[in-house]
This record gives C-alpha cells, structure tokens and sequence, in this order.
C-alpha cells in the first residue's frame, strides 16, 4: 500500500492535547430485537473506513508538525462478533476500551448476539470525529445497510470530504467570515468547583455510569420545560446544578460554572460536502449562587444560556487563536504554549440529543434501546451525557476511577432522579 | 456485468474533454493502474462483495476527482520538467558563456574584465535554481523556512555579481555599498515571501521590513552623500510608515470587532 498521510486538523490536535484529560472514546451502545446480517455489516463498515480514511490511520506526533497515517487493515480487527454468556459484561469490557491515538484503527465495532437479538456497539476516537457526527455516521450505517440488504444499493454514502474546522465559516457572508475569523479570545472555563470524586489511583479503571428516565417521566419533564419556557438542555443542566451543589455541599451563595457541549454545525447550512470530524465547543453556563429553589436556579440558567445564544458566533471564540498557535510553532511548541492558555473544564455537559429510532433501524428493526456517550473523564474531570431513544433519557458519566466513585456517580444520579421530578412538577 | 475492475470506459468518459494526447495517456494508464490496485486492496481487507468494491472505487475515483488529478498531474509535469531542465539549462549556459569568453579572448586578446560574462552567466544560473526551487516548495507549501533561506541566497548570490560587475567595470570604490543595499533587499524579498505565500502574523515582517529598509536606505544614502542630518528623514519616514500600518491595523480590527451586546 501506498503511505498516505492525512493533515492532522486543528481539532485533531486538540483533542489529542485533552489527552490528559480523558481517554477521548466516543462509545454508543444500540440494542435490536434481530439478529443483524454480518456479511451486510461488515461490507458497509469497509465502504465506510474506505470513504474516511481518518479512522484507519495512526496519529503521528511528529516533533514539528502532527499527522495521520493511513494504514492497511482487514475489516476482521474492527468487527467482532460473538455471543457472550454474559452479555452485560461483555458490552461493558468493550465500551470501555481505550483505542490509543498511535493505533492502526481509530474505531472498533461489536455485535453480541443472545436469544436471537443483538447488540450494536461503536466505539471510535474523538480525535476522528465528535457525538454530532457520530449520530451522522450510525444513521449512514443503518441507511446504507438497509440500503444494500434490501435493494442491493452498494453502501458508500457517507460524505467526504474536508475536515478542517474552517469549514464551520463556510456559510457566513465575507465580512461575517472576516468578523469571524479575527475572535482572537481566549475562552477559559476557570472554575474550581470539582465534582466530588477521590483522589486519583494506580489501580482505577474506567466504568460508565448510567441512568434511565422512563418515558413517561421524561415526558413529564419536557412538559414542564415548555411551561416553564425552558428547553430540555436547559431543564438538564439546572437538574445537574442543583445536584452538583447538594452533592459536593457547595455554598449556596457559591457561583458554579458548568461547560456545555455545542454543536457548532449550527452555523453551517449544509454539512454533506465536509468529512466527519470534529465541530464542537463548550460554552460555559455559570449561575451567580444556587438560588431559593430549583426554579430560581432554572432562571439563572436560562439567562446564561440565552447571553450564549444572542452571540452569532456562537462557540467560536478562541478558534483563530488556536490556529495562529498550531500554525506558527512547530507542535512541541504550540502544544505547550496552548496548555498555558487553556484550562479544561472540570464539570461538563454534553446533551447529544435524539437517538432517532426510524433512522437507526436495520432491516425493518428499530432499535429498541441504545445511549451514546462521551469520553472516559479522568479525575476530577466529568462530563454528563444526555442522550434520548424512544423518548427515554439516559444520562451517563464515563470515569476513570474506583468502586468508591462509582457509588459517587451513582448518588449524584439519584439527586439528578429526584431533581427532574421537582422540575416536573410544573407539567 | 462488466468485469468487475473494468474501468476503462469510466477513465475515457471522465477524460472526454481533454484531447487524445500522450501524456493524456499515460495518465488514463496510470488511473487505471491505480483504481485496479485499490479494488485489489479493498477486496484484501475483506470487501467479499466485488460489486461494491467497483462502485466503492468509482466512487472515490469520481469524474471530478480524475479531472482535478489530471491537472495536478500536468502540473508535475511541468514541475519536473524544471527540475530537470533548469540546471541542465543553467550548466548549458555556463558552458556557452565559457566558449564566449574563450572566443572574445582569443580574437581580441582581452581576458580581463570579459570573464564577468562566465561571472553573470553562472550567477543567473544559480539564482534561476534558486528560484525554482522556490516555486517547487510554494506549490507543495513545504518547508517555508528553506523558502526563505533560498530568497535571501539569491538576493545575496546575484549582488556579489553586481558587486564584481559595479567595482571592476566602473572602477566604483563604493560598490561595497551593494551589500547593503542587498541586505535591505533580503527584507524585502522575505516580506514579499510571506505576503505571496499567505503567512500568519505577516503584519509583523511589514513592522520589521518598514523600518529596517529606510534605515538600510539611510545609511546607504548617508555613506554616498555625506549628508547624514538630512538622511535622517528616511528613518523618521519609515516609523511614520509602520505607525500607519498599526493604525491601519487598529482601523481594520475595529471594524471586524463583534460585540454581541451592541448588536442587541
């Protein structure tokens, strides 16, 4: 095979840099009532590691200058099948496996048949691609498989093409575009508040944490969103504030911030002619103190939530001055000089949204059950996933960390549980 | 069904508009090559579906992405055609300027100052490298830092000629002056560099170059005219001048400045 090298883009590099920070997986886990047609699956995923390169190269972190090396492989070292005895085991041991940067492959795919049903499960690199084009990449997968099964359509559609984070200022106008560009601002999530996990240890290994909100009770929630003029985000990361402070005992006077995931597509018209990569920020949600109540702590977070969402740019702040950081220094130098700049968020949200069932079917078969999450954080780094499928929340918290955290993770999800009542009540 | 990495008629429609050239030719080969190779590789990796795998190279292999190879393989032509023909050119050039000087000292008995023809005849040809070499490496937008260093050898490479040229032929005891004047002309040249080649920050090569070439231009001026005091003025001209870049700069990113508050 010819080499062939890929440009390691800006978020590419940037998300290797969070390497301190977490193990930078992308997991999701989608259950269906059929057994799913290797064969079929395993000429889609290659059509698909065909049309992104990306995600059969190894990440080279040249001295000077970062790239990715795209490298042979056979579909059978990214797909595995089998049928486990226990099957939960065998989902958990895979969703939290680390893929190092280094490897061959960025991405690995599991099915795990029981009783004539199967299991889906992903888990691919942050650096190759963010959650936003990850529900892109599975609702491709699912299409181009039911494509091929039942009509004989051979599954290449899955867009490519440039997967630089320049590509986000494609649908301004020029002077928007200039305006844009020259956002030279630091944006720094300076916040000491800690999630209140142990101390980091040798022996820690990486668990996810989940919980379920039923439909009927997530139902409840989104009808008291709308009385009370509140999106579900919103809703969720005061259910999360509230939390936060009674589990870690944070004053009530304290002013906490909490970094959401945005999806900076939102700037973008049309998405298809770009390649799957990364186009995500955080914008830093802050409430002044805790509030009398619940609803109160709701209006300090929606007025922070609404002083983002009047900015046209939008999560785009910082970007051109890390361009100007990885272009002008060789990488040993700008990766240094960024980590002097940039402050990870230690509490974080990401709402990756619907996991739509009528476009994650296969063969006729919606999934019925399934999440997606983000990376395993690294103490005391945590990020909350939110992900909904047939109008079931999960929330999910990847850790680093031991059987003491895990019980941690899990309190903390019975105040979210009791938290999204209160905020319910108002349905 | 054709066979399955029959190619050929995708290459020959995706090519229809260019002419039936060789070199036409041998790119259609050379596609073609390529595309069966990778159905062979992607058949490796465990594509047991053969039709797929055509598409899947079709695909990738599409009439736009042929034509904009096409031009990018025209363009390595030409490129290595300079490669290979610009030291030829410039050694062949030199041995014809050797024969001149020959001829012109054998007919006319004069050897002295005619040997600046062999002089001027390597100096371009070196410069001529030089340059191309620059083009080579812009096009590949790689290794700026030898770009540079190029530029400012062949500023350096052809004022050591007009140097020679200056001091012999004129018999001037102030050609030593051109070193400066080159010095200034290494700025220039690297500024321009940067300014055809897109770089960040090139503002700062302007805030450098401004005022490092007007003081260059006063001391030249200073050595030749002796009027120092008066001189001083290119300096004082060339501060204005940077103070004009940064206030154009200021103006420029006020104008771009987004204020989410003053827009609501």
């Amino acid at each position: 095979m010819m080499v062939k090298k890929l440009n390691a883009e800006l978020w590419d590099k940037m998300h290797y840099l969070f390497r301190d920070f977490n193990d930078r997986m992308v997991h999701v886990e989608l259950h269906y009532d059929f057994e799913i047609d290797i064969e079929a699956l395993k000429t889609v995923l290659i059509c698909f590691l065909e049309k992104a390169p990306v995600l059969h190269s190894s990440f080279v972190d040249n001295k000077f200058k970062t790239y990715w090396k795209v490298k042979d492989y056979s579909i059978d070292d990214v797909l595995h099948v089998s049928t486990p005895d226990n099957l939960d085991e065998a989902i958990n041991d895979f969703l939290t496996q680390y893929i190092p940067p280094e490897n061959d492959l960025q991405i690995q795919v599991a099915v795990f048949f029981h009783d004539g049903k199967s299991v889906l499960c992903i888990v691919e690199n942050h650096m190759c691609m963010d959650g936003g084009d990850f529900k892109y990449f599975l609702k491709a997968l699912c299409k181009n498989y039911n494509d091929y099964v039942e009509k004989g359509i051979s599954p290449i559609e899955l867009k490519s093409g440039s997967r630089s984070f320049e590509e986000v200022y494609d649908d301004f106008s020029k002077t928007e575009k200039k305006m844009a560009q020259n956002l030279y601002k630091n944006v720094c999530a300076k916040d000491n508040h800690k999630f209140p996990l142990t101390e980091d240890n040798i022996k820690d290994r990486s668990f996810i944490a989940r919980r379920k909100i039923g439909k009927e009770r997530f139902a409840r929630f989104r009808a008291s969103g709308k009385k009370l003029g509140a999106t579900v985000n919103d809703m969720l990361v005061t259910a999360y504030f509230y939390s936060l402070y009674e589990l870690a005992g944070f004053g009530r006077d304290e002013s906490v911030t909490i970094s959401c995931a945005i999806d900076l597509r939102r700037h973008m018209k049309d998405t298809s002619d770009t390649g799957i990569t990364n186009q995500t920020a955080f914008m830093q949600c802050n409430i002044p103190e805790l509030g009398e109540d619940i609803f109160q702590t709701l209006e300090y977070t929606k007025q922070s939530v609404a002083k983002f969402k009047k900015d046209k740019f939008m999560g785009l702040y910082g970007l051109p001055l890390l361009k100007l950081g990885y272009s002008i220094m060789p990488q040993m130098a700008s990766e240094e000089v960024i980590k002097i700049g940039y402050s990870n968020p230690l509490i974080a949200m990401s709402n990756i949204g619907v996991l739509e069932t009528d476009k994650l079917s296969l063969d006729g078969h919606e999934p019925t059950d399934g999440f997606m999450t983000g990376a395993v954080k690294y103490k005391p780094y945590v990020l909350l996933s939110a992900t909904s499928i047939n109008s079931e929340l999960t929330l999910s918290m990847c850790v680093r960390g031991n059987e003491q955290d895990e019980k941690i993770v899990n309190d903390f999800f019975d105040l979210m549980d009791k938290n999204i009542d209160v905020l319910s009540s108002k349905a | 069904m054709e066979k399955y990495y029959d190619y050929s008629d995708h290459i020959e429609k995706a090519m229809s508009s260019f002419s039936n050239e060789k070199t036409n030719f041998v790119f259609k080969r050379r596609v073609l090559d390529e595309m069966e190779l990778r159905t062979k590789e992607v058949i490796k990796r465990g594509l047991g579906d053969k039709r797929v795998a055509h598409d899947l190279i079709m695909d990738e292999y599409n009439p736009q992405r042929i034509v904009k190879d096409y031009y990018e393989y025209l363009e390595d032509i030409k490129e290595k055609k300079k490669i290979k023909y610009t030291p030829i050119a410039a050694v062949a050039c030199i041995l014809l300027s050797v024969l001149v000087f020959l001829i012109i000292g054998f007919v006319t008995d004069v050897w002295h100052p005619t040997w600046l023809i062999i002089e001027g005849t390597a100096t371009a040809g070196v410069m001529a490298i030089m340059l191309t070499a620059v083009t080579i490496l812009r096009r590949h937008k790689k290794f700026y830092a030898i770009m540079r260093a190029l530029v400012a050898g062949s500023v350096m490479v052809g004022t050591q000629f007009l140097f020679l040229f200056i001091r012999i032929l004129f018999d001037n005891e102030q050609a030593y002056l051109i070193f400066l004047f080159a010095l200034a002309m290494m700025f220039i040249g690297d500024l321009v560099l940067a300014t055809v080649t897109k770089q960040r920050l090139v503002f700062v090569n302007y805030l450098i170059t401004i005022p490092l070439v007007f003081i260059f231009a006063f001391v030249i001026f200073g050595l030749i005219t002796g009027l120092w005091s008066v001189g001083r003025i290119l300096i004082i001209i060339g501060f204005v001048l940077d103070i004009g870049v940064i206030i154009q700069l200021a103006i420029r990113n006020k104008k771009l400045a987004y204020n989410p508050e003053e827009e609501e």
